[in-house]
């Protein structure tokens, strides 16, 4: 894989939109047979119903977009139900755990102790809408809190835990909560376009990457990123090589 | 009382431990073994030319590792040097006891004279990483090896010298106790410390707040969250466990980051000591905050830096450091039974 961290403000994320773009086509072709018949009903929410609360988690994405946050958005539903939303709180927070999932699964936490309800029935029943695919560290928290089922839009390749990287969410941890099952390809391709507006903006957060002494960096921080459009240009809209 | 003697006898405390490294699978796994067919260089003048030529028709790609030739271990046979062949897979014979020379060769142009009948041996299929490896591989062929100092040093417990353990006692002291207050309200007893090793100074203590308010506050989440609380973020509030704190990032500073941005940016530069091996959100948790080193005491049943997975050393993550574990072992077990 070629890597253009080197060359952007955002080492840890920059080679995860090309991944992503890699991934996307595979992942509009297991769209159609990755979902399989279960018995329990919300674990098998109709296609109007995924792309309802789908739509409604992109539209946390764009939030966390705006307030210069990753984009990722996300929604948890129990019995019809919105009991939890987040996006990424990350810069805001200084806290690099502060994703999407998250937040939103304290929302639900909240939302149990206020109705007086044991947060492990709730969560049972819950479904998670999120327009990326969950790292590793929140699929297993989504494990320790017995979340059944997630929707997502786009994979994570630099961070996945439902297969990407990891597969946190079938493996066989029986300390950890239980096992989850996957949904994937809502709304794909949405999700990685924002990723890439994100990643054309600064972050002012991130520690000044060691810029190599043959690179010639841009003026003013500004950050140039080569993005592949899709399988015909791919050799030509290549990556500067790094050796 | 002088401040070493003092340290030494807290160190008595407890029985002697020792830190040890939680290597990568390429770097821990045992030995694995190809069979191949080696044959007696009789005529030791000949030796050159039938390496040459031997690696031109059964070239060993991917075995750069393994010398070509061998001294030959018994010292009275007539023969001095033996040589591999080729790979058992890459002929086909029917009954590799009885194999000769020419079954191996003869699809080949090959001059033979020097060389003896084949015998088979294993060689190590891999180059090996570490000195345990090393040794294992070239009992059976020998093979090269660039080792690792450091590596070598940390597997036999001596990377660390006794001023750096007696600070790392001090740090998972820290943990343990956190953990001890834990534990009294409640708690499972898990502690953490983040720690800036630039400035020597404790960033951060936590304990395990799940049986609390929220289930996912393990004892890494709280101090992670903690750190931020001291860079002017944090998500929570800790009020109500006073063992949990954190020193404000104004007090110190993260020598190597703050002298390029002026402020230190997560857990960058720092080390975490926690009592037991971090699960899988704990684990990632730390390399999105990346995290300098991890030091832990105990292993846990679905542990994520060594015992199910070794998220620390994982290929395609952004961000990999070092773990040891074994730091206090015994303290940090007394925990775990209660």
């Amino acid at each position: 894989m070629r890597c253009i961290s080197k060359t952007l403000l955002f080492p840890d994320l920059c080679c995860f939109i090309c991944m992503v773009v890699d991934s996307l086509r595979i992942l509009m072709e297991m769209q159609a047979d990755s979902v399989e018949p279960e018995k329990s009903d919300f674990l098998q929410p109709l296609d109007s119903e995924i792309q309802t609360w789908i739509s409604k988690a992109f539209d946390m994405a764009l939030e966390a977009l705006e307030n210069g946050e990753v984009p990722v958005g996300c929604l948890m539903v129990y019995n019809n139900e919105i009991i939890g939303k987040g996006r990424n709180e990350v810069n805001e927070t200084k806290n690099a755990t502060r994703h999407a999932e998250m937040v939103a699964l304290d929302q639900v936490l909240d939302w149990c102790r206020f109705r007086e309800k044991d947060p492990k029935e709730v969560c049972e029943q819950t479904v998670l809408y999120v327009t990326v695919e969950p790292c590793i560290m929140c699929a297993a928290a989504l494990r320790l809190l017995h979340i059944p089922l997630v929707v997502y839009g786009c994979k994570n390749e630099r961070f996945g835990g439902c297969g990407s990287v990891l597969d946190v969410s079938s493996d066989h941890i029986p300390h950890t909560g239980t096992s989850f099952k996957c949904i994937a390809g809502y709304k794909a391709e949405e999700a990685v376009e924002m990723l890439k507006t994100f990643y054309k903006q600064e972050n002012p957060n991130a520690p000044k990457p060691k810029v190599r002494k043959d690179l010639i960096s841009p003026p003013d921080g500004a950050v140039v990123i080569q993005v592949k459009r899709g399988p015909q240009d791919e050799e030509s809209e290549t990556i500067a090589p790094l050796s | 009382m002088e401040p070493q003697a003092k340290r030494r006898k807290e160190m008595d405390k407890y029985d002697t431990w020792d830190v040890l490294p939680v290597l990568s699978d390429e770097q821990s796994r045992d030995t694995e073994l190809f069979l191949a067919y080696a044959a007696p260089i009789i005529e030791k003048r000949q030796t050159s030319r039938l390496v040459k030529e031997l690696s031109l028709i059964y070239p060993l790609p991917g075995l750069q590792h393994i010398k070509r030739v061998r001294a030959c271990k018994d010292k009275s046979t007539p023969h001095p040097l033996e040589v591999i062949v080729c790979l058992a897979r890459d002929v086909q014979v029917i009954d590799c006891k009885g194999v000769m020379l020419a079954d191996l060769l003869r699809s080949q142009s090959f001059d033979s004279s020097g060389l003896g009948e084949p015998f088979l041996v294993k060689i190590p299929a891999n180059p090996p990483l570490t000195r345990p490896q090393f040794e294992k591989a070239r009992k059976h062929w020998p093979t090269s090896f660039h080792e690792d100092k450091q590596v070598t040093s940390a597997l036999r417990g001596q990377l660390f010298t006794a001023d750096q353990k007696a600070k790392m006692q001090e740090y998972m002291t820290a943990a343990v106790e956190a953990a001890k207050s834990g534990g009294e309200m409640g708690m499972d007893a898990v502690g953490a410390v983040i720690v800036d090793p630039e400035s020597e100074q404790i960033v951060a203590v936590g304990h395990d707040c799940k049986r609390g308010f929220h289930p996912l506050h393990h004892a890494v989440m709280v101090c992670i969250d903690l750190v931020a609380c001291g860079q002017g973020g944090g998500a929570y509030n800790y009020k109500k466990y006073p063992a949990c704190r954190f020193s404000s990032s104004e007090s110190f500073r993260n020598a190597c980051y703050a002298k390029e941005t002026g402020q230190p940016y997560i857990c960058t530069g720092y080390d975490l000591y926690v009592t037991r091996e971090p699960c899988v959100m704990c684990a990632m948790a730390l390399v999105h905050s990346r995290i300098n080193r991890v030091f832990y005491g105990v292993p846990s049943a679905d542990g994520a830096l060594g015992t199910k997975y070794k998220i620390h050393c994982q290929k395609d993550l952004n961000h990999h450091f070092e773990v040891f574990n074994g730091v206090m072992l015994n303290a940090c077990e007394a925990l775990f039974k209660k």
